[in-house]
């Protein structure tokens, strides 16, 4: 007998008010009811009625338990009309319009939970102060890093409180099983105290660090990740790019490096003043940050901070006075605009996006609720004959909405929840505080009060209606089919048509990030990427260019010997290493003989194979030989002839005005002569959206001074399983002490180069595709609500000779005439909206007309869609059905 | 008490069973289907049961003597004396109801203008 176990286990949903020997009751009567039940059909019957009362009964007595508690202190016999009889009444009233409640709650739920995930995203990464003692007091000293005299100089000021300087590099971790890549910051004593870090072990930084150059400060990741949280790491010694450092303490996990001035650093140790690199005003090394004095405005401290600018450019022309004369500035910009200033305009864009989203299911639920109101216009007048006040019918109606409404709500937070975890999945890396994103009660507040104030005021609509009307006769014929007002349909019509508008504004959007995105992937990057694997290295501890030649040349050999490589080369930079605007590292102005213009150029100093290993297409001339280079160099630079050098074809063309003519010319680098050799088609290092602009490449060992960093790249044969071990035990076997943080492929780097490109065209084509969804449904709503309402007209129509498809092709163009005016107004929109999407997209166009009529055609193809449904509904009508009705 | 008239349909149909005398759970969903034909099912008919005993219209009986196999220990109830005056006004109220629509429906008297 499971039936009966069932029903006496689904019994023990109930509120503990119904006491256990009750339920007992209950579940022998319905043993006894079942087992009585002779035949198969009786059977059934006895279950469908048993089980499907069951949520009803559960809800109800829920409803009774919970009043009960609270109703205690009431007046006995208000009961009638109190608050939670009209809960109950809700209750059932939504029950019995399951798709109605469905609809709103999901509805709401979707437009919510878009609104609050992305809300909470914005919220983290722009609006929130920086997590620091009197954040907003902190500032940024802007344009990059500053030399070791210029920190001097700021610290002078009397506008800034205190002020820190950082300067972090990549340094090799050895002395465990394999050589580490880390980031090692030197900062100056106050960086601690301005940012309120705590020690979680040991002690920071004291000014006897600066001067004995010895203890580094672990941060609690490296702390955690080398170290295994072992607290005895305090006093042991650590070789960082081969020096012995003793550890003095740990960084509390609290702390957060400040990203708006230099990323995050492994190891943290005194800034060594003694340092050549500090003491020189030709190395700008140090990003410098400073909190104001209480007080102090961020214009006061400019002001202060240009009169240092300008007594600077005295003291030091040369270095600190522009080509116009002016001083170099020195902005004074707060941190936390530092920080997220870069993506404000984007993440504005995806919030407006998502606003826009929610304005187009708010207005399918205002649909929804308002024929409902329709719908109910009668019940509400029957409540009103007999007696129940304006004020109680409205009351009902605002406690259903509100129910409605919290439901929604909790969808929408659950949705939201699950956004933000994809969000920081997939989300763009190079967003700032990413790290930070979750949802707090004040986002939660956030979504539930969107959620009710949306249902509340589309459910209170139809109540305010009925309320200025006044109450009808409801035993009126007039009043049974509730035909509805010219006004009733207006605003229906006015609602599909601002539906319409606000979805084309996403699907234009939406259309042109996709194919600014499809741009992006077709462009040709001019090199090859298949079968390309990269090693970015960082060598220490070398005291000469020449040096530096023989070991990296050293690791390409081992490199090149691996089983399947088919070539290595390297250059200091890869392809694709630096997208997103950062062009790293080497910029310069090469000297050409009768050529006064001064052109900044990218510099690319590569190994001789680097031309061949992807594929950079020679246009004229070659490129050179490994031993070329070393006869040339041997025979020293100030001979006639300079080191063969490769440029690229716009540089060619700007400087010689063709390819041909740069062949032979000579060119001057650093004080080292080239002669140019050849010249490569123009490709993107630098990503897919950036120009790369000029370039030249010179062979890597003609640099003059030893380089921090240079990125290995093997040509394979195919597909290899073990390839990265492979090729980091290659590097480890001729330098064992050098870390390998990552062997990447060059189709992994084109990936990410187009990642934020490819998340946020996928993003607005989610919300446009929602969009037309809802807009479809809303269209189709609205039609076949119209029809339903009009089907006597219909069937009179019909009756009196109209044909089927005449009735047909009045409803579809009703439709269409709706979606046309919509997608009139949406046009301005989007055009208008466009603007942002241009200043925020570069290189392309973001308003192409192309693109625009398309996504106004698929929007009027759903139109039709979603009309034709109705339409064919309209001309299915049985006139005698109709009529007989009446 | 007349703001408890008329009776809600369920009300009505548990308190008609009742009238004839004690009655447990299974017994009055029997009454029921067998007298005026709905299948109650018993969630809602205990529910019923509880508000009526809190209302003071039913109350516990004694365990009947006897009785079927497994049904000594089932708790019976009886309406009580108010319970017993609510049904009675709703009865009359029912018959003044019947009394003026039985003609109207036979079409035999329309409403005086």
């Amino acid at each position: 007998m499971t039936a009966a176990k069932l029903y006496r286990a689904l019994l023990g949903l109930l509120p503990r008010g119904v006491p256990p020997e009750e339920r007992d009751e209950i579940a022998a009567a319905f043993a006894a009811l079942y087992g009585a039940a002779g035949t198969a059909g009786r059977r059934l019957r006895v279950l469908l009625v048993s089980f499907g009362a069951l949520p009803g009964v559960v809800v109800l007595e829920w409803t009774d338990h919970l009043s009960a508690g609270r109703g205690r202190a009431r007046r006995k016999g208000d009961g009638m009309y109190g608050v939670w009889s009209a809960v109950r009444h809700g209750v059932r009233s939504l029950a019995r319009r399951p798709a109605f409640t469905w609809s709103v709650v999901l509805l709401l739920g979707v437009g919510v939970g878009a609104v609050t995930a992305i809300f909470s995203v914005v919220d983290h990464v722009v609006l929130r102060p920086l997590p620091y003692p009197a954040a907003e007091r902190l500032v940024k000293i802007e344009e990059g890093s500053h030399s070791g005299p210029t920190f001097e100089r700021l610290a002078g000021m009397r506008a800034f409180e205190s002020l820190a300087g950082i300067y972090t590099d990549d340094a090799n971790l050895t002395g465990g099983t394999e050589p580490i890549r880390v980031r090692e910051a030197q900062v100056t004593r106050e960086f601690f105290p301005l940012f309120g870090a705590r020690p979680a072990v040991g002690r920071l930084l004291v000014a006897s660090d600066s001067e004995t150059g010895g203890g580094v400060v672990l941060s609690h990741g490296a702390w955690v990740r080398l170290f295994g949280r072992d607290p005895g790491v305090v006093g042991r010694t650590v070789r960082i790019d081969g020096i012995p450092r003793v550890v003095v303490g740990v960084v509390d996990a609290s702390f957060v490096p400040p990203e708006g001035i230099q990323g995050g650093a492994d190891f943290w140790r005194a800034v060594d003043w003694d340092e050549e690199m500090f003491r020189s005003d030709a190395y700008s090394v140090l990003a410098v940050a400073a909190r104001l004095a209480p007080g102090v405005t961020v214009a006061q401290a400019q002001a202060e901070a240009d009169a240092v600018a300008a007594r600077r450019a005295e003291e030091v022309p040369e270095q600190f006075r522009l080509d116009d004369g002016t001083p170099a500035p020195l902005p004074v910009t707060p941190l936390l605009d530092a920080t997220v200033g870069g993506v404000r305009s984007g993440l504005g864009v995806v919030f407006g996006a998502v606003a826009l989203l929610l304005l187009v299911a708010c207005v399918n639920v205002a649909h929804l609720f308002l024929a409902r109101g329709v719908e109910r216009a009668r019940e509400m007048s029957v409540r009103r004959a007999l007696g129940a006040g304006a004020g109680v019918i409205a009351r009902q109606i605002a406690i259903e909405s509100l129910m409605v409404g919290l439901a929604g709500a909790v969808v929408g937070a659950c949705l939201a929840a699950a956004g933000i975890g994809a969000f920081r999945a997939f989300g763009p890396r190079s967003l700032p505080r990413m790290e930070a994103i979750s949802m707090d009660p004040r986002v939660l507040a956030f979504a539930v009060a969107v959620g009710l104030a949306t249902s509340l005021l589309f459910g209170l609509l139809p109540a305010l209606r009925l309320a200025v009307r006044g109450g009808e006769n409801p035993l009126q014929p007039a009043a049974r089919g509730s035909t509805p007002t010219r006004r009733a349909h207006a605003l229906r019509h006015a609602l599909v048509v601002a539906e319409v508008a606000l979805s084309l504004v996403l699907a234009a959007h939406a259309g042109w990030l996709i194919r600014a995105f499809a741009e992006l992937n077709a462009v040709d990057l001019g090199f090859r990427t298949e079968n390309v694997w990269t090693l970015p290295l960082t060598l220490a501890e070398i005291e000469t260019p020449d040096e530096w030649n023989r070991r990296i040349q050293g690791i390409r050999e081992s490199l090149a010997a691996v089983p399947g490589v088919r070539a290595a080369s390297f250059g200091l930079t890869m392809p694709l290493e630096f997208v997103g605007g950062n062009h790293c590292c080497w910029r310069t102005s090469p000297d050409f003989p009768g050529d006064e213009v001064e052109r900044r150029v990218a510099l690319h100093p590569v190994d001789a194979d680097y031309f061949d290993l992807f594929q950079l297409l020679v246009v004229a001339g070659r490129t050179w030989t490994r031993a070329e280079v070393r006869a040339q160099a041997g025979s020293g630079t100030g001979s006639a002839a300079g080191v063969a050098a490769v440029v690229s074809e716009p540089l060619a063309v700007n400087v010689f005005g063709s390819s041909a003519d740069a062949l032979g010319q000579p060119m001057t680098i650093a004080g080292t002569s080239y002669t140019i050799v050849g010249v490569v088609a123009d490709n993107r290092h630098y990503g897919p959206d950036q120009d790369h602009g000029p370039a030249a490449y010179i062979p890597a060992s003609t640099i003059p001074y030893v380089p921090m960093r240079a990125h290995m790249a093997v040509l394979t044969d195919g597909p290899q399983a073990g390839l990265p071990r492979a090729l980091a035990e290659a590097v480890w076997r001729v330098e064992p002490d050098l870390p390998v943080p990552v062997v990447q492929s060059m189709d992994a780097w084109a990936t990410a180069a187009t990642a934020s490109a490819r998340f946020i065209s996928g993003l607005f084509g989610a919300f446009a595709t929602i969009a037309l969804l809802l807009v479809s449904g809303g269209l189709a709503g609205t039609l076949l609500y119209t029809v339903r309402v009009r089907r006597r007209e219909l069937g009179i129509r019909l009756a009196v000779g109209a044909t089927a498809t005449r009735i047909e092709r009045s409803v579809l163009s009703r439709g269409l005439g709706l979606a046309l005016a919509g997608a009139t107004l949406g046009s301005a929109g989007a055009w208008l909206s466009g603007r942002i999407l241009d200043s925020f997209i570069a290189d392309i166009d973001a308003r192409d007309a192309g693109t625009f009529i398309l996504s106004v055609l698929v929007l009027l193809f759903v139109a039709l869609l979603s009309s034709w449904l109705p339409a064919r509904s309209a001309a299915r009508t049985d006139p005698m059905e109709t009529l007989r009705v009446e | 008490m007349n703001s408890s008239i008329p009776l809600a349909p369920r009300d009505l149909l548990v308190m008609s069973a009742l009238a004839d005398g004690p009655l447990h759970g299974y017994g009055i969903i029997k009454a029921v289907e067998e007298e005026c034909g709905p299948l109650l099912d018993p969630g809602n008919l205990y529910r019923v049961l509880r508000r009526m005993r809190r209302d003071g219209w039913v109350e516990d009986a004694p365990a009947a003597e006897g009785g079927g196999e497994g049904e000594q220990n089932r708790r019976r109830y009886r309406l009580t004396p108010r319970g017993r005056a609510v049904l009675r006004a709703e009865v009359e109220r029912l018959e003044g109801v019947l009394s003026r629509v039985r003609p109207a429906l036979a079409g035999r008297r329309g409403r005086t203008p």
